[in-house]
């Protein structure tokens, strides 16, 4: 199979119409809402309440045996150790004893010893009954000292032993007590630990990335109002970040701008940005072509040109630029904020980008050869005391991927200016919303696809409100 | 100004929230998917009144299965693995199906100027779709979830357990098998 071919097949998968969701349907949806989350709410409190008061018993009695055992280790003889020791390699046998053998073996023990098993076996007990997360196996949370040391071992020091010894660390019990010993202290600290629905924690490397994103964000901030400061507009198309900032406010201050406010073009730049890289030539220039991003009916494509300027100082006079739509391939085309009145400049000013767009109407049938439209910037080269011409075409393939599949400055930009038309009244402001909560995912270091997700949203909940906000 | 939460983080919080039987929660998750849900499902079944049916069995389930939701994958991945799973069930129950030739009931409500056109009319679209629902399951999944749910290439992977580059081989795949099906010709 051809590229021609995948090309026509992926155009028409990706321009599958679909009307908008009926009235009432999210209404629908939310009126299921309330039985399960009820019903599912209480269940998991009730569990999570009961999991946590199970732990915290099982620590406290652990914490009193312990205790207890600790102090009758202290009060004891070293004979009585001696005695304990024998007892305990005649109970712990490798042969997995069972608790009623452990039992008997103990109720066979001296009297005297019968105080610190009990002990030990209440603890087995508690263990085993209070414990609410096991997995049958019964699970001692304290273990017996060991026996061949003639000083009085610490509790710390009588688990590490448990662990060590030569006796019983196979069967159930005392198996147990080898893995699964762990100090009061940590018992507690399970104890006050929620075990269902950990709230996830910001990563580290997500707030590093942020962090980072913020100050890029700044940087670019700083630089676009440099723009600003020498000139609104550039090949008549408005650059001027100001626009989108004095919208935001508006929507945060809840009201809708008015449509008379909204500069598109501003909002087309203003998203499109920098370029993610800093370009190695002083002048560059992108050429992009994609379907549109939302209400992908017809053959509506999106053509978008972004002139880059990464030096700091003025390296190109007189530039002019030129978009020349193929009419062999086009049937209607608009610009979205371009004036081509307007299409030179004495100078391009350094430090920045310029973004036009035009949306498209392309004729059935095209060739995924065809020419679309071409778009020449002329300028004079400070630098090198020249004239130099940078030519792109678009062609039919540009146009047969999904939006999806362009880049994200593309994405940003077409999206910018379709949202700022349903600032203005234009419909389908639900898909935009969705559209860029997309982007914002994709690219979370992105900032300003993060403001493009998040005010499309607050936009598209005023759907319906006459706009009021003063803007630019 | 800045958010101080990444998108992905944010969802974190909206599915604890959800979890913890917050209502305004999950009737915000509804706001954000229901309609790309829809046009996923219309996309898939060419009926709007039945997309809007299965949109809605959609999200009953998901609030059943959302304990199960591990986060590995974006949320509305997820909600897409329900609403496909959920189309699929609906055309194989019996005395139910949904006849792949039934043509689109596509209601139109569109302000934009008139020289928009359709792409294709409904007969059209609807020999597209049954070319696709006629794939194996494994590339009419990745098809339907790239192109008409908007699945970018790397969620499909994480869902379906492949690789990204698995993925772009079902999709070439799938797309010689649709050429044969649906008789392609460069114009």
């Amino acid at each position: 199979m051809n590229s021609n071919r995948k090309a026509d097949i992926q155009r028409r998968l990706a321009l599958a119409s679909v009307p908008k969701p009926p009235e009432g349907l999210a209404d629908r949806i939310k009126a299921d809402i309330p039985k399960y989350l009820k019903a599912t709410g209480n269940d998991r409190q009730r569990h999570s309440r009961s999991i946590s008061l199970n732990l915290r018993v099982a620590a406290s009695f652990l914490l009193l045996i312990s205790a207890v055992f600790t102090a009758v280790q202290l009060m004891s003889p070293e004979e009585e150790m001696q005695s304990m020791k024998t007892v305990a390699t005649a109970t712990y046998s490798p042969a997995s004893p069972s608790l009623p053998e452990l039992q008997r073996a103990i109720a066979a023990a001296p009297q005297e010893e019968v105080r610190v098993e009990i002990a030990e076996e209440a603890a087995a007990s508690v263990a085993m009954t209070r414990t609410g997360e096991t997995d049958g196996a019964p699970v001692l949370a304290h273990a017996a000292p060991p026996r061949a040391r003639r000083d009085m071992p610490t509790v710390e020091e009588a688990e590490r032993a448990i662990q060590n010894a030569e006796v019983g660390v196979t069967g159930n019990l005392v198996g147990r007590v080898a893995e699964a010993a762990p100090p009061p202290a940590q018992m507690a600290d399970v104890a006050g630990v929620t075990p269902t629905f950990p709230a996830a924690a910001p990563a580290p490397q997500a707030a590093r990335r942020e962090a980072a994103a913020t100050a890029a964000f700044s940087k670019e901030a700083k630089a676009a109002d440099s723009v600003a400061a020498s000139g609104d507009t550039i090949f008549g198309i408005s650059v001027d970040p100001a626009v989108f900032h004095r919208i935001k406010a508006t929507l945060e201050q809840g009201e809708r701008p008015s449509a008379d406010s909204v500069n598109i073009a501003a909002l087309v730049n203003y998203f499109a940005g920098a370029p993610a890289r800093k370009p190695r030539r002083d002048v560059t220039l992108e050429v992009e072509g994609s379907p549109v991003p939302v209400g992908v009916e017809g053959r509506r494509g999106m053509v978008r040109f972004t002139i880059d300027t990464p030096a700091a100082k003025v390296v190109a006079k007189n530039a002019t630029i030129e978009i020349d739509i193929n009419h062999a391939a086009v049937t209607t085309f608009r610009p979205i904020g371009v004036d081509p009145a307007a299409a030179a400049e004495d100078a391009l000013p350094g430090s920045t980008s310029i973004t036009g767009l035009y949306e498209v109407e392309l004729r059935p049938g095209i060739s995924a050869r065809e020419r679309v439209a071409t778009v020449t910037l002329r300028y004079h080269s400070v630098n090198e005391n020249r004239e130099r011409v940078i030519r792109k075409e678009l062609r039919g393939r540009d146009f047969a991927g999904a939006w999806t599949a362009a880049s994200r400055r593309h994405r940003l930009a077409s999206l910018g200016a379709v949202w700022g038309e349903t600032l203005k009244g234009a419909a389908s402001e639900a898909e935009v919303a969705r559209r860029a909560e997309e982007l914002a995912t994709q690219s979370p270091d992105d900032s300003r696809a993060r403001e493009l997700s998040r005010l499309a949203a607050v936009s598209s909940r005023m759907r319906g409100t006459p706009g009021t906000g003063s803007g630019g | 100004m800045t958010e101080q939460v990444s998108p992905a983080g944010e969802e974190r919080k909206l599915l604890a929230a959800i979890r913890a039987g917050d209502t305004v929660a999950a009737e915000e998750l509804v706001e954000r998917t229901y309609s790309a849900v829809f046009a996923s499902l219309c996309r898939l079944c060419g009926d709007s009144d039945l997309a809007a049916d299965l949109t809605q069995e959609t999200f009953q389930k998901a609030w059943a299965a959302l304990a199960g939701f591990d986060g590995r994958s974006q949320l509305f991945t997820w909600l897409y693995r329900i609403a496909y799973t959920t189309f699929l069930n609906h055309i194989r129950r019996p005395r139910r199906m949904t006849s792949l030739d039934e043509p689109d009931a596509i209601d139109v409500r569109d302000e934009r100027p008139p020289a928009d056109e359709q792409l294709a009319d409904a007969e059209e679209a609807s020999h597209l779709r049954e070319a696709v629902m006629r794939l194996p399951e494994d590339l009419r999944f990745t098809v339907t979830a790239h192109f008409w749910g908007g699945l970018p290439v790397k969620e499909i992977a994480e869902i379906e357990r492949i690789t990204t580059v698995a993925i772009r081989k079902r999709l070439h795949k799938a797309f010689s098998i649709l050429e044969g099906m649906l008789g392609e010709e460069v114009r």
